[in-house]
């Protein structure tokens, strides 16, 4: 029996950046995320975790990549050739979702606004079926619809963070990357967020790769552990498959 | 319109409600850059070339007055009458009697006498004399004379010959219209001109005739009141008349330095709202600027969100298009009490009789102007916000 193909792969990609702090090297030698799997990115703080997410999700460009494509149920985006932030801006209102750490709203919408920021964008907003789904995420993450109706201001931090979650959720991805999902929440609302997100993604088939604190909770949830092999300038995503074969 | 650009306005116009100070101020300084131009060139619109219209369509400022006298022939005013610049002319007599008593049921009164005929443009459209029997009067006249059009008049005339008694001539004119009292306040009788040749005949010693109606034996004209087409064509016809040896001067002297002040404030117009509008592309740059620079954690959370280095540029654009359109519909009310203001200042302290008709604001104009600056500052926006497709995401996003 063959395993599914991958829905991300990332090969010999490569980030550089030098700054006042000197220089910093990012590489992620071999990522393949399949269907439905879950990976937990570890590594000290610093160590290029959200850089290496914010890579995977189009916020930054590699400098380098060798192979890099996202299958979606219809096709395979390859991604290699430096794509304008335009397709990745496309990209995240449809399979690739991102939370990211600090969870932040824009301002000016109010939290369902925000929260539906995907669905508007791409034209699915009235579809009832997402619709749905969206009300029935925004009841699991405890998010009453009194909530959505509240300006940034008007949120505690733990409610922005799981309207920051909601938004990332709204519509079915592909792939989920998420930084820090859980921070700022409590534990039971910690503990019910990453058991909404892991459900989601065993029924979704959804990869989701996370960088996460609490590896207990990580190790728990069914999240395979993944860490950055830090160097003198820089970090080393290696291949998972290899990690997950040596443990 | 798609549900990207749907959305993306939507956002644009709730950042706008949700800053609205900012957004007010914003309009509130576009709006500052608009209105000094505009008010400018209602100024000119409305007073100045207002004015000049008003002034060009008093025919009294197409007259070329004839200075002095000199013979005409029946031949030299149909020769004159003939030429393009000339509009309409009427022949006057030999030392033509300013002054003449006419007598009707509300008494006697003694009026300006002029010669006129079919078609004389200082009567508003009221029929001149057709005939030596008729006379046309003004409403102060015919209100001294107690009458109206077609009532009965006697013309009254008198001579001292040298070796004879006093003669008297009572001549019956039938009122053939009366020119209302904007048209001419004045108490004065129009004549025809064959009847004030025989009038001016009939009084010079010695002439012994016997009715107020030329002899035949020689033109009586000496002089003549003439008019050319339109204002700027009086120059050119009173050249044609010095070139004939006629002594001239132009009452349209005045037109010609208001349409040269008029010139000059289309000059100083131009200078300002080009100043206005390169102080609006600023304005509009600045902003777009500001707005860029102090809103870059909300624009890596909406590029997070989706929004593409152009659906950015078009958030800005759009808000732009927005603070813009606020000025000029502002700018377009202001209008309403620029124009009335223009137009009572006009009618309070530039013309002191005549009540001014305000020039007419160019709509098509405006909504070009209007147009050339949504274009300007949307050019100006776009440079402001082009330098978005560069932004560094991850830097402003951990900066929320």
């Amino acid at each position: 029996m063959t395993s599914p193909p991958p829905v991300l792969e990332a090969v010999g990609l490569r980030l550089v950046r030098s700054g006042p702090g000197g220089r910093f090297a990012l590489d992620i030698a071999a990522l393949h995320l399949g269907p439905g799997q879950l990976v937990s990115l570890q590594g000290p703080s610093g160590s290029g975790k959200s850089t290496c997410l914010e890579i995977l999700a189009g916020i930054v460009a590699p400098d380098a990549a060798q192979r890099f494509s996202i299958r979606t149920r219809h096709e395979t985006l390859e991604l290699s050739g430096k794509p304008s932030p335009e397709v990745w801006a496309r990209l995240r209102t449809g399979p690739v979702g991102f939370g990211p750490q600090t969870g932040g709203l824009l301002p000016f919408l109010n939290a369902g606004a925000n929260a539906r920021a995907a669905l508007s964008l791409s034209g699915r907003g009235r579809r009832r079926d997402l619709t749905e789904r969206f009300d029935a995420l925004a009841d699991v993450l405890g998010l009453t619809r009194d909530d959505l109706r509240k300006h940034r201001d008007a949120l505690s931090g733990g409610q922005r963070k799981r309207v920051s979650l909601l938004r990332a959720l709204a519509v079915p991805r592909t792939l989920l990357v998420l930084d820090e999902p859980t921070i700022g929440l409590d534990d039971a609302l910690a503990e019910s967020t990453m058991q909404v997100i892991v459900q989601l993604c065993a029924a979704e088939g959804t990869a989701c790769i996370a960088a996460m604190h609490d590896h207990g909770r990580a190790h728990r949830m069914g999240f395979a552990p993944l860490t950055l092999a830090t160097r003198t300038d820089g970090a080393t995503v290696d291949d998972l498959s290899a990690q997950r074969h040596a443990a | 319109m798609t549900a990207r650009a749907r959305t993306i306005l939507a956002w644009a116009l709730a950042d706008l409600a949700r800053d609205r100070v900012v957004s007010v101020m914003s309009v509130a300084l576009l709006l500052l850059l608009l209105v000094p131009p505009l008010f400018l060139a209602v100024i000119r619109v409305s007073i100045i070339e207002g004015w000049a219209a008003s002034l060009q369509a008093d025919p009294r400022n197409r007259e070329v007055i004839i200075v002095g006298e000199a013979p005409l022939t029946e031949e030299d005013l149909a020769r004159i009458a003939g030429w393009p610049e000339t509009g309409f002319l009427v022949p006057e007599p030999t030392t033509f009697v300013s002054s003449t008593r006419l007598v009707g049921p509300g008494g006697p009164a003694s009026l300006d006498m002029q010669t006129s005929a079919l078609g004389d443009p200082i009567l508003g459209g009221i029929s001149g004399p057709d005939d030596p029997d008729g006379v046309t009067l003004t409403h102060a006249a015919a209100k001294a004379l107690g009458v109206a059009t077609g009532d009965m008049v006697d013309l009254t005339l008198r001579r001292d010959p040298a070796n004879g008694p006093r003669e008297f001539l009572s001549v019956a004119l039938t009122v053939t219209g009366v020119v209302p009292p904007d048209i001419w306040p004045g108490q004065i009788a129009f004549l025809s001109p064959l009847r004030a040749a025989g009038v001016t005949e009939w009084l010079a010693p010695g002439s012994g005739l016997s009715s107020a109606m030329p002899s035949g034996s020689a033109s009586p004209w000496r002089s003549m009141r003439i008019y050319a087409t339109e204002v700027r064509s009086a120059p050119a016809l009173a050249a044609r008349l010095d070139a004939e040896g006629f002594d001239t001067r132009i009452a349209s002297e005045q037109v010609s330095r208001l349409v040269t002040l008029s010139d000059g404030l289309r000059d100083l117009m131009t200078l300002t709202v080009t100043a206005g509008l390169v102080g609006l592309a600023v304005a509009v740059w600045l902003l777009q600027m500001l707005a860029v620079a102090r809103r870059q954690a909300d624009i890596a959370l909406m590029a997070v969100a989706g929004l593409g280095p152009l659906s950015l540029i078009g958030f800005f654009m759009s808000q732009a298009i927005v603070l813009v359109c606020g000025a000029l519909a502002l700018a377009a009310f202001a209008l309403w009490p620029m124009t009335h203001f223009a137009a009572d200042f006009a009618n309070r302290f530039v013309v002191l009789q005549d009540a001014m008709i305000p020039g007419r604001l160019p709509v098509i104009g405006l909504v070009g102007a209007a147009a050339l600056i949504l274009l300007l500052a949307l050019t100006a926006g776009g440079t402001a916000t082009w330098r978005l497709r560069r932004m560094d995401l991850s830097k402003h996003l951990r900066a929320d």
